[in-house]
């Protein structure tokens, strides 16, 4: 049995979404059937998803003043080869020393941790519809032992590596990050341009079935309509309403817990549904929203929502771009719908999220 | 101003370096209130102190900016930056420029108050809060190394290219790296829960 586990960083490039289709087909039929592997992922995730909510952020006294005290340090650097990384006084400016407790952020880790584990289970699912079209240079492969331009010892020099990743690398990422459910995954293969092999779409749905009884046991205060999503698999429709009926209910109670009432305010004040509903919001609610989701993105006062946020002003861009994307554009949407899927603090968010950013990929990624 | 700087936060980050790059200095501004918080928790992961995290973030700004000419457009900036800051905080651990390290029952030199005694508030999930204290003790306990690494995953949701870049590796030490460091995180969880239920699979 042991010598079938595949290595362990193969397993995590593999939930990380770093490896190319071949490898992540072999170690997805892997841990389809390994429930050891299953938990072994399941387990990082988990403590991942503690540590990503759990870290204390400074007061907004301190991010309030950040920016002053940057510019400070900047100003009149005409020459900026010449000056070596001298400290400038740091007396200036807010320091954080005022704390702010971030007990509202912990408090929603809690459902949001009940969220993350629901979402981190679903993270082994692997979806080969929208990676029909794999990029040549898929990172993660295990004898890719390129160099970075960045050496051990360069660790000072002021010039960062760039690293650059074609768009359509960087969207594959992106959607390794997200997870599928059964019902989107039928709706994509059916949807997605290139088909992904029967042998992987066989694996793909047995592993939806593992996954929603999953999802049932390991969290249930997000446990999804079970009875609805099972008895209409195919019925993507109502299973996506009965969804987002949940998660706009939740979101309606909880409201955000910092930013007031930005976004709820902002998504009243144009009509838009608290989560994204294509067929309840125009690309014209999306243009005259924008400019006020982008104030909420930027001042950060988007707070417990902003995976929401993000995802309407992926959705504007899109919208405003109007099928002609040039790559700045395509990163920035992928970007924005990639945050929506880690920041999300509810299943049907990230689960919305993750589908759009499919969707943009299969329908824009270059090449296509 | 004020129209200015409204103004510019309609702009994506590409056209925010062009101003910047074309003597609108003041733009950069924006671009620091745009990744300062992920920019914060990356370096606060790494260097763990605020003051140590608030220097390595500010320097990590300035060396982005006498960069700026060598980003390249179309690429994200956020993710350009945060390697900036690894590379930063982590050049600073090296050279000793770190305060120490204070426990996390310790009194933290920021003015937050100790996890300790946070997660005795009486107000708070209890649960929650041992598994969150579990977690942050358990990171804490890592090597720098395979801190830097999980860091840079898990907060800052860096691709293994862009990690690899931060810290100078091949993507194939990335890989191997992280999967040490996330064994080794919950192998301090299960050290330091024992009753908690982890299965080891293998």
């Amino acid at each position: 049995m042991m010598q079938n586990h595949p290595p362990l960083e193969e397993l995590f490039a593999y939930r990380d979404g770093e490896l190319d289709l071949e490898k992540r087909s072999l170690i997805e039929a892997h841990v389809l059937s390994c429930s050891a592997c299953q938990t072994r992922l399941d387990e990082t995730s988990d403590a991942e998803g503690m540590l990503r909510q759990g870290l204390q952020d400074p007061s907004d006294d301190y991010f309030k003043g950040l920016a002053g005290s940057v510019m400070e340090r900047v100003a009149g650097d005409e020459s900026p080869r010449e000056r070596p990384g001298r400290r400038a006084s740091l007396d200036e400016g807010p320091r954080g020393r005022a704390p702010r407790l971030p007990w509202a952020a912990i408090l929603s880790a809690a459902s949001a941790a009940a969220a993350v584990g629901v979402v981190v289970v679903m993270l082994v699912q692997r979806q080969d519809a929208w990676h029909g079209a794999p990029a040549p240079g898929v990172v993660g492969l295990p004898d890719q032992t390129e160099s970075p331009k960045a050496a051990e010892g360069n660790l000072d020099e002021d010039a960062p590596v760039v690293n650059e990743a074609p768009a359509n690398e960087r969207a594959l990422d992106a959607g390794d990050l997200v997870e599928a459910k059964k019902g989107d995954l039928a709706a994509n293969k059916a949807a997605a341009p290139s088909a992904p092999p029967p042998a992987a779409g066989l694996k793909v749905e047995q592993m939806g079935a593992v996954r929603e009884e999953e999802i049932t046991t390991q969290s249930a205060s997000e446990a999804l309509p079970e009875a609805a999503l099972q008895k209409a698999p195919g019925d993507v429709a109502t299973r996506v309403a009965a969804l987002r009926a949940r998660a706009e209910a939740a979101a309606v109670g909880s409201g955000p817990s910092t930013g007031g009432a930005g976004f709820a305010e902002v998504a009243a004040r144009h009509g838009l549904p608290l989560l994204y509903d294509p067929a309840r919001v125009s690309g014209g609610m999306l243009l005259s929203a924008e400019p006020d989701l982008r104030v909420l993105y930027q001042t950060g006062r988007a707070g417990d929502d902003s995976a929401r946020v993000r995802l309407y002003l992926a959705e504007a861009a899109r919208e405003r771009a109007a099928g002609s994307f040039d790559a700045e554009t395509f990163d920035s949407i992928v970007h924005h719908y990639r945050r929506a899927v880690v920041l999300a603090r509810d299943v049907e968010t990230a689960r919305i999220a993750r589908k759009r950013l499919e969707d943009f990929v299969s329908r824009n990624a270059p090449g296509e | 101003m004020t129209a200015a700087r409204s103004d510019r936060t309609q702009l994506a980050d590409d056209e925010v370096v062009r101003r910047v790059r074309a003597g609108e200095t003041d733009a950069f501004a924006e671009l620091v209130r745009r990744t300062q918080r992920d920019g914060y928790r990356l370096a606060r992961r790494i260097m763990r102190q605020h003051e140590d995290a608030d220097d390595a973030l500010q320097e990590s700004y300035v060396k982005a900016f006498r960069a700026l000419d060598r980003f390249e457009e179309g690429r994200a900036f956020g993710p350009w930056f945060l390697t900036i800051v690894a590379r930063t905080a982590l050049s600073a651990l090296r050279q000793g420029k770190r305060r120490a390290a204070a426990s996390l029952d310790g009194p933290a030199p920021d003015g937050n108050v100790p996890l300790a005694e946070r997660v005795a508030d009486p107000e708070q999930d209890p649960a929650v809060l041992e598994q969150w204290l579990l977690a942050e003790r358990a990171f804490e306990a890592l090597t720098e190394e395979h801190r830097a690494v999980l860091a840079l995953r898990v907060d800052a949701d860096l691709s293994y290219a862009d990690i690899a870049a931060a810290l100078g590796i091949p993507i194939g030490t990335v890989m191997s790296r992280l999967a040490r460091a996330r064994e080794a995180l919950l192998e301090e969880m299960r050290a330091l829960s024992p009753k908690r239920r982890m299965v080891d699979p293998r």
